[in-house]
């Protein structure tokens, strides 16, 4: 039942009076259909009336006066109803969508780490694609309006005798059943087989993709993914063919019997014909009407298969737009945080399916003004640990306060970081864009866009000084490919758009050149005085001037301090500073 | 001519993807939509010979004329039910051959992939028909061209045996119901260009749409749109571009209909003129009765059948044309790769020269490199260095036989490259490209890369040598894990640094003769940075080096270092020779070094 009120009111919250109006076209176009079969009726008894008489004008011109008027009336409401489904559709579409992407972007980040998450988006946007959602409306309409013409095409029937009444509607009933179970089946093969269609388009992406290319080219693995694409395709094929072939047979035996049972419907007509027992008006009626019961018939069974296929999948989608309305527990804190105090205390993370902690008990002060760099090897948690400060991650244990509040309980929209992620992303957009989406509120702020392109030291001139030039090729032809190098200065000219609060900058210099990167480190975090900052970098040169520096080691806190203090410690960045500095030291 | 010998040729081209994906299903699809489609005609024949033989009955009593209407409506049973079972066959040949032809459109796709040249794809209208060609491969769209074509053969035929019943009946009739019909087939003929245009036009708009989306479901993008809260910019666009295209395609639509309208009282208009003429002759007792039936159930049809003559046929022309973008696709290769007499690899690489090379990109007048003249030979530890931009990727590109260079040329041995087979020529190659990929399949297969010939113990050595031998101890399978949850729910997602080992490991599974390193050291910390030069220097013992980097520290023990600036060689050398040139290697050394050196002093 909630489920039904949940339906209508994402219908209805549109236009409900084009809503109503909609339902009502589908019963009249129901109803209207098979009342041709009365006007055959009144025609042949005419003609065979008047058979081999002098001409009746006017009876005639009568009869094909009321042709066309149903003609016309059928037409309108075909029409009619066609272009106000089609509309309601595209309507119906475009504020789905809108709160499937408000949704998508409430759900925490944890979830992009969960395998079944993908799956579960990748039902959702077939059912966006596939319109069900209004399908569903439709269908039911239909339902009912193919039931109302079911009722009273019988009571025609039923002055043929009620045997063919009941001969031909119980004939269907098997049908019915088959096609009710069918909907329900085809749905549970679909989505038992996304995984492995994934899988196999992945390899296909693989083969077919320009990223993948050069590898493919260089380790020679075009034969191996081939067989592996080849394989996974036939595993889906044959399950896909003994799936669908069992229930072709069933639908024949159905179809069968169905026919039987009709046409010894019309047979019996057309014989009550020849022996003068009706008119032959009537027999046309009558098989005209039987076809109509019979295709209104398959029409219910089609329809109620129909609901029960997309009903489940429609249903996915539906709770997820809902799931959580109205909740909203978050303490307002300012839209954006100029300044920041954030605290770290005991925080443990694990990623799903490791049994080991990444994080292990961290705790961690962020001053205002304060500059901090966490060094350490390879998979330590450094980025991990960024990701928890920017509330991407939420922590097992132990908690994050934003001055002096949960995270938790922020708002989502509160801005009081920027970041320059190691996998940074770059869109098919403008530069003005993709520089603009660190600070949407700048978008428009020429002089603040051009200032963070300086500070990231990226070429502007390949641009030709044109902000509104696209990147990649995507949308525009004329767009320009970036290389690594400046596609990472470009995401650090986002990060650098919005100058307030904490700025983190994780491997920022990975692919940068010598000029670079000392410009960066040392010019513009100089120029960051009033901001707090995390440094994630392993070139140790670089975080000599920050305030802190911490050390990690297997989730935990291993070193902490100053340059200075941590040299003088003799301990592991004492280690790992003195492998970098020797090399140059031996030869300068 | 040119459109018209093309479409044949499309036609041909689909008949063939078709019967390669499956005999039976292509004569099972054909069977199905001809009984669905052209039947109907002859079903109003035999319903018009039952109702002649019922009104005979009834003129001369039934006993005659029983077993011919038993006949008849046995025949009836027989249409009933052919036109009843299209709907279980139909739908199971559709689902198969759907999956099918989109098998076979990849497999095409992959053998082009297989032979083409990456700078084919610089070319933003050859990137275009690649895109083309792969949403096709969705079949989708090769199975509406096949049920078009079927849908037109099916239209003829029963056009054809419709007008010639239909004119035993009554020839001026025939004739006012096709005159009828024609301007409205003009004017569908009309509206479908308008619609291929409006989908053209609107391809922009739709790839937009579902680029936003994307943003939304992607991790890395999902990630950014959180932390800088841009989600009301990106939704907004979606938006305002749906809306755009949204009352773009509503002016489409209510064009449409206000003249449809027209065009049919046009055509109801002459449908009630032949109503009155049939109807009249048959109650003056000219025509017997079961023409009148056989009036009623085919007039309409007829009709429809001319009004869509033209649709249909334009449907079949139009959804051809979609296989260009696959046959365009292909053709791309099949012009560059007929080249034979291939010289074989040598034994033993001796050298490798540039020789005057530049090098621009397409449609790009900006030389990337510029007159590039250097010799490496065997072994020997190289350092290629430059700024952002300088040329230094697209230099391996060369070498690696991906691009051409625009002049000058390339030696191995003092042959030029392009004389030997690509793919032989690739064999000497261990590479770690910049842009890795990371593939969605466990540990090992990341590293082994389909090598079969690597075994457990060489592959334990190569996890040592990159030190991942703790991370494969601590990870659920060990080296079966998979390295992305996306395709198994126990994977298990590495960091940056990791990934940029098993990177270097890939490279080192191939054990080439050759080994390129494209900054493989971005990501790593101190100690594995400092683990990779020793394994660096050490394969490079007998073996040719060449490494892109930014960590001049590595420099430092190299061979030869290669400095690039704005795409041209201005200083090679060792380092102490480059230190005592006192220019721009010495100047970017002392800069990296002055930090360190002041620290530890």
């Amino acid at each position: 039942m909630k489920k039904i009120t949940r339906y209508i009111n994402l219908l209805i919250s549109n236009s409900p009076a084009l809503v109503i109006f909609l339902a009502m076209l589908i019963v009249c176009s129901f109803v209207l259909s098979p009342l041709h079969s009365l006007l055959d009726k009144l025609l042949f008894d005419t003609v065979q009336q008047e058979y081999g008489k002098a001409l009746n004008w006017s009876s005639i011109l009568f009869i094909v006066f009321l042709y066309f008027a149903y003609n016309l009336g059928v037409y309108v409401i075909f029409r009619a109803k066609d272009f106000i489904s089609d509309y309601t559709q595209i309507k119906l579409n475009a504020s789905i969508q809108k709160k499937v992407m408000a949704k998508i972007n409430q759900i925490t980040y944890d979830k992009y780490e969960d395998n079944n998450f993908y799956n579960y988006l990748t039902a959702i946007e077939r059912e966006i694609n596939d319109g069900n959602v209004l399908s569903i409306f439709v269908n039911t309409m239909s339902l009912f309006g193919a039931l109302l013409s079911i009722v009273y095409l019988s009571c025609i029937m039923l002055s043929l005798g009620i045997i063919p009444m009941l001969l031909s509607s119980v004939c269907c009933i098997p049908g019915f059943i088959h096609q009710a179970t069918f909907g329900k089946k085809n749905w549970e093969f679909n989505t038992s087989k996304i995984p492995l269609q994934r899988k196999t388009l992945y390899i296909f992406s693989l083969l077919s993709s320009i990223d993948s290319y050069k590898e493919n080219r260089m380790y020679d693995t075009f034969d191996h993914y081939k067989k592996k694409y080849s394989h996974l395709f036939n595993e889906y094929y044959e399950e896909l063919k003994s799936f669908n072939l069992k229930n072709c047979w069933k639908g024949i035996i159905m179809a069968t019997i169905h026919s039987l049972g009709t046409v010894s419907v019309i047979a019996y007509a057309y014989f009550q014909a020849a022996n003068n027992r009706i008119t032959l008006g009537d027999a046309v009626l009558f098989v005209g009407v039987t076809q109509s019961i019979y295709n209104y018939i398959q029409n219910v069974i089609y329809y109620i298969g129909n609901l029960n296929e997309t009903g489940h999948s429609v249903d996915n989608l539906l709770s997820f737009i809902s799931d959580g309305e109205g909740e909203n527990t978050s303490k307002p804190v300012e839209k954006q945080c100029a300044d920041v105090f954030i605290e770290l205390k005991n925080v443990k993370y694990a990623y799903p399916n490791m049994e080991n902690n990444i994080l292990d008990g961290i705790d961690l002060t962020i001053h205002q003004n304060e500059k901090i760099a966490i060094v350490g090897e390879n998979g330590c948690g450094k980025t991990t640990l960024a990701k928890i400060i920017l509330g991407l991650y939420h922590p097992k244990e132990g908690t994050v306060k934003l001055n002096g509040v949960d995270l938790n309980e922020v708002k989502q929209e509160t801005r009081y970081a920027t970041v320059c992620f190691q996998d940074y992303f770059t869109y098919s957009f403008t530069v003005r864009e993709n520089v603009a989406f660190g600070n949407i509120e700048k978008l428009h702020d020429d002089n603040s866009i051009l200032n963070a392109i300086k500070m990231s030291q990226l070429e502007f001139d390949i641009f030709n000084h044109d902000m509104e030039k696209y990147i990649n090729k995507e949308f525009d032809t004329k767009g320009i490919v970036l290389s690594g190098g400046q596609a990472q200065k470009l995401s650090l000219s986002r990060a650098f758009l919005f100058d307030k609060g904490l700025i983190i900058l994780d491997e920022p210099s990975a692919f940068l050149d010598v000029i670079t990167e000392n410009e960066i480190f040392e010019s513009t975090l100089a120029l960051m005085k009033d901001r707090a900052a995390i440094v994630i970098t392993h070139r140790l040169a670089n975080v000599i001037n920050c305030d802190t520096i911490i050390y990690l080691e297997n989730g935990k806190v291993c070193e902490k301090g100053t340059h200075d203090e941590l040299m003088k410690l003799k301990g592991k960045y004492y280690n790992l500073f003195s492998i970098q500095a020797n090399k140059y030291k031996a030869k300068a | 001519m040119k459109k018209i010998i093309s479409f044949f040729h499309n036609i041909k081209e689909i008949i063939r993807i078709l019967w390669e994906a499956s005999k039976i299903m292509t004569l099972l699809l054909l069977f199905n939509n001809i009984i669905r489609n052209a039947l109907w005609p002859l079903r109003g024949l035999v319903v018009k010979q039952i109702i002649d033989m019922i009104t005979l009955s009834l003129e001369k009593g039934i006993e005659s004329y029983q077993r011919p209407l038993a006949l008849y409506i046995l025949l009836f049973f027989l249409f009933f039910w052919l036109n009843r079972i299209w709907w279980p066959l139909n739908s199971f040949t559709q689902a198969l051959m759907l999956s099918k032809i989109g098998h076979g459109t990849r497999m095409r796709i992959i053998k082009v992939m297989e032979n083409i040249e990456l700078s084919f794809f610089d070319k933003s209208e050859n990137y275009d028909t690649y895109h083309k060609a792969l949403e096709l491969t969705n079949g989708r769209q090769p199975i509406n061209v096949v049920n078009n074509i079927l849908g037109l053969i099916s239209l003829i035929i029963s056009f054809v045996s419709a007008f010639t019943v239909m004119i035993s009946i009554n020839i001026p009739v025939s004739i006012i119901l096709i005159i009828s019909s024609i301007p409205s087939l003009v004017w569908e003929n009309r509206f479908n260009q308008k619609l291929y245009n409006f989908e053209q036009e609107t391809t922009r708009e739709k790839r937009l749409l579902n680029y936003i989306f994307k943003l939304f479901t992607d991790k890395k993008s999902a990630k950014e749109i959180r932390t800088f809260r841009f989600e009301k910019y990106l939704s907004d666009k979606h938006e305002a571009t749906l809306k755009d295209y949204n009352s773009k395609y509503f002016r489409l639509i209510t064009s449409k209909i206000k003249i449809d309208s027209l065009f049919w009282i046009l055509m109801q208009i002459s449908l009630m003129a032949s109503y009155f003429i049939i109807i009249a002759s048959a109650s003056e007792g000219r025509i017997p009765l079961g023409d009148l039936s056989f009036f009623l159930s085919v007039s309409i049809g007829l009709q429809n059948a001319i009004k869509n003559i033209e649709s249909s046929f334009n449907n079949v022309i139009q959804s051809s044309r979609y296989i260009d973008n696959l046959t365009s696709f292909e053709k791309s290769y099949l012009n560059i790769s007929t080249k034979h007499g291939y010289k074989p690899i040598p034994e033993t690489v001796e050298s490798i020269e540039f020789r005057n090379v530049s090098f621009s990109y397409p449609n790009s007048e900006k030389a990337v490199l510029k007159n590039v003249s250097f010799k490496l030979s065997v072994p020997q530890n190289v350092i290629l260095l430059g700024e952002n931009g300088s040329g230094k990727t697209t230099l391996i590109k060369l070498l690696l036989g991906f691009y051409k260079p625009s002049k000058g040329e390339i030696l191995l041995n003092g042959c030029n490259i392009s004389d030997f087979d690509i793919r032989d020529y690739h064999k000497l190659f261990s590479v770690c490209f910049q842009d890795y990929i990371k593939y969605g399949f466990s540990l090992k297969d990341n590293i082994i890369m389909a090598n079969s010939n690597i075994d457990d113990i060489t592959f334990e050595q190569i996890i040592g040598k990159v030190q991942l031998l703790d991370l494969v101890r601590k990870l659920p399978y060990q080296e079966q894990t998979y390295l992305s949850k996306e395709y198994d729910e126990k994977g298990v997602e590495l960091s940056g640094g990791q990934y940029n080992k098993i990177a270097i490991a890939r490279a080192l599974a191939k054990n080439s003769k050759i080994v390129v390193f494209d900054e493989p050291n971005a990501s790593l910390d101190a100690k594995a940075e400092q683990n990779l030069f020793n394994l660096y220097s050490e394969l490079t013992k007998d073996k040719l080096g060449i490494m892109i980097t930014h960590r001049l520290s590595t420099a430092v023990c190299a061979d030869m270092i290669l400095v690039l600036k704005d795409g041209k060689l201005v200083e090679h050398g060792t380092h102490d020779q480059l230190m005592k040139l006192n220019q721009e290697y010495a100047f970017l050394f002392n800069m990296q070094s002055k930090q360190y050196i002041s620290e530890v002093s």
